[in-house]
């Protein structure tokens, strides 16, 4: 064991360079009024936490995090009997079906952002050919339809990964013990999977809570994410606020930071093994 | 924590300088395909150098790029300069090292907008150009409403037609100002407070390099757009099926793209001898011509109107009884207001 450990040294340094270092730096940054453009003296201070009062902000972040829970309940929604069935099915079409899940995903997630805008343009394709016409742009529930397309496959997985584990020993006996099928699966399959909903749901939320690309094109800029916010502090704001807009950006991304952490113990704590993270 | 910085830092440096080869490099910042590759190409000949090209999307992202990384020259537009003057971020340009320079002269409408600045010992003009309405033409009515509306059309008709506005608080504001009949350079908190009801009243879409592609679409009816964006999609598009045009109202804004010299460049002769070239009466034109942008000297203009037979109507970013402004930045505490503005604007559904 002692032998391999020195095989991850090339991660850990990768790690710490890319991932460490830049957290710690964006605490800092967020703490005190540190001059990202000219690194020198700075003091600490608690200025920048005025930023998450704001209403913009807080419009923001409730828009973010409203979007993600109705996408992630949606996502369970469907993504559960998916899952379910997935399971039911033989060796050889079930691989065909999760290989169907899984390609879309290997293409740029702005592609598909792209796609979706082009799909819910007034005269799209669909009109073209079928002479529907969605236009959907800018409204409420294309974001969903769109935030849901893009993060299922993340519900289906972890879900999927548990049912298929689940030991056939224990349905057998619960039917013995006389249940029925809807008695075993609400009280057997469906509380072993809880691991596989927990994981889901996080990784289903967390991405939808923060994206900002696809807010911005679905909606034609209508609906505000956090993330929008970060980008245009970062991005946007930094001459007009001689660059403290990037210490306020960092106290944001440090509050968005928390959800990450406290999602991260929640899946360690309902899934001990990691085996639903893939 | 310095320590583990420059350590870092020299990592990457090294990395980096081992890709180099021995030629002297110019490192350039630029608006994605804005400068003729090909004329590029042909400096870096005549002079046995290579020149790195960087694209940004936008001033503030620019803006970053010098403060974060040296380079040698950079386009900016002119609020901006004006802004990194006063972070001493700039270097003047050294007029005396240009032999093609005075061989031009800057359209003098163009001059008078921004002659008393401070931005001048800074700048070799590039580009100009305006603000103005793109629309749907598909619709013939909302060609009317335009042209006799003005700006009021963006602003007053967002019920019945979907409208973009541009998603930067220099432009919104700006935009609204004009609507509302005052400068665009306005800091009178009054009329900043009314620029804003006009732009909360509105119900826009906001985006930036997205509008013009809406409005092609057909996603939007109209949008503030840049004419720049107009005139790079209007190149592009098939004459026969062109669906949208621009409207410029006869009081609005010219943007001024400048060629400027950051203060950290490392190769400012050359730098020099770059502007230069580009300087160089065939030169200009041909890439005038390439960018399609409105050149800002009178004998390239002249030369595009006559000789490439340029549409005069459409080309020309300041016609005879019009009314022009130019932004300046400011104070930071205005852009500060203008960035509340925005956001409340955008907030607001």
């Amino acid at each position: 064991m002692k032998r391999l450990q020195r095989y991850s040294l090339p991660y850990i340094a990768w790690m710490t360079v890319f991932a460490l270092i830049p957290s710690l730096f964006l605490i800092l940054l967020a703490f005190s009024d540190l001059s990202l453009f000219d690194l020198g003296s700075f003091s600490l201070t608690l200025q920048n936490f005025s930023i998450i009062g704001l209403d913009t902000t807080l419009k923001a972040m409730q828009n973010s995090l409203e979007f993600a829970l109705i996408t992630a309940v949606i996502c369970f929604l469907i993504g559960y009997p998916v899952a379910l069935y997935l399971t039911t099915l033989k060796e050889k079409t079930r691989k065909i079906l999760i290989a169907l899940l899984i390609v879309p995903l290997w293409s740029n997630m702005l592609l598909r952002i792209n796609a979706w805008e082009k799909i819910f343009t007034p005269s799209s394709i669909f009109t073209d050919i079928f002479g529907i016409s969605f236009n959907l742009l800018g409204e409420d529930i294309a974001i969903i339809i769109a935030m849901v397309a893009m993060y299922l496959p993340f519900m289906i997985f972890p879900i999927f990964s548990v049912l298929e584990k689940l030991d056939i020993k224990l349905i057998e006996a619960a039917k013995d013990l006389g249940a029925n099928d809807i008695q075993t699966f609400f009280r057997v399959i469906f509380p072993l999977s809880a691991g596989g909903i927990v994981s889901g749901t996080i990784m289903t939320f967390l991405p939808a809570m923060t994206a900002f690309a696809l807010p911005q094109r679905i909606s034609l800029g209508k609906t505000t994410f956090i993330g929008n916010i970060i980008e245009s502090k970062f991005r946007t704001e930094v001459m007009d606020f001689n660059g403290v807009s990037i210490n306020q950006g960092s106290m944001i991304s440090l509050f968005l930071m928390l959800f990450s952490v406290t999602a991260f113990i929640l899946i360690v704590r309902f899934d001990k093994e990691g085996e639903t993270l893939i | 924590m310095k320590k583990l910085f420059s350590f870092i830092a020299i990592i990457l440096i090294s990395i980096l300088s081992i890709s180099c080869s021995t030629k002297p490099k110019l490192y350039i910042v630029n608006w994605g395909d804005y400068m003729d590759p090909a004329l590029i190409s042909a400096f870096e000949a005549e002079y046995g150098v290579d020149v790195e090209e960087e694209p940004v999307d936008s001033n503030e992202a620019m803006a970053t790029r010098i403060q974060t990384g040296s380079y040698d020259i950079a386009v900016f537009s002119e609020y901006m300069v004006d802004k990194l003057i006063d972070q001493n971020l700039l270097q003047p340009i050294n007029f005396a090292l240009l032999t093609n320079n005075s061989e031009l002269t800057v359209i003098p409408k163009l001059s008078s907008l921004y002659s008393s600045s401070s931005i001048v010992p800074y700048v070799i003009p590039y580009a100009w150009g305006t603000i103005g309405i793109m629309y749907d033409n598909d619709k013939p009515e909302l060609k009317a409403l335009i042209e006799t509306e003005g700006w009021a059309a963006l602003f007053e008709h967002t019920d019945e037609y979907n409208v973009g506005m541009y998603d930067s608080s220099r432009d919104a504001v700006a935009a609204a100002l004009l609507y509302k009949g005052y400068n665009v350079n306005s800091d009178n908190l009054g009329e900043l407070a009314e620029a804003e009801a006009a732009l909360i009243a509105a119900d826009f879409s906001w985006g930036t390099d997205e509008l013009r592609g809406w409005v092609i679409e057909e996603t939007l009816d109209m949008a503030l757009v840049y004419s720049g964006d107009y005139f790079s999609e209007y190149y592009l598009a098939d004459e026969d099926s062109i669906t949208f045009d621009f409207y410029v109202p006869t009081t609005t804004n010219v943007w001024l793209d400048s060629m400027v010299i950051p203060q950290n460049a490392q190769n400012v002769v050359l730098a020099h001898q770059f502007i230069d070239f580009f300087l160089r009466e065939d030169i200009a034109i041909a890439n005038s011509d390439y960018i399609g942008y409105a050149p800002c000297y009178e004998e390239i203009y002249n030369a595009l109107v006559i000789d490439y037979g340029y549409d005069m109507v459409n080309f020309d970013p300041y016609p005879d009884d019009t009314i022009r402004q130019m932004y300046v930045y400011g104070t930071d505490e205005r852009s500060q207001r203008l960035t509340a503005i925005l956001l409340a604007a955008k907030n607001n559904d």
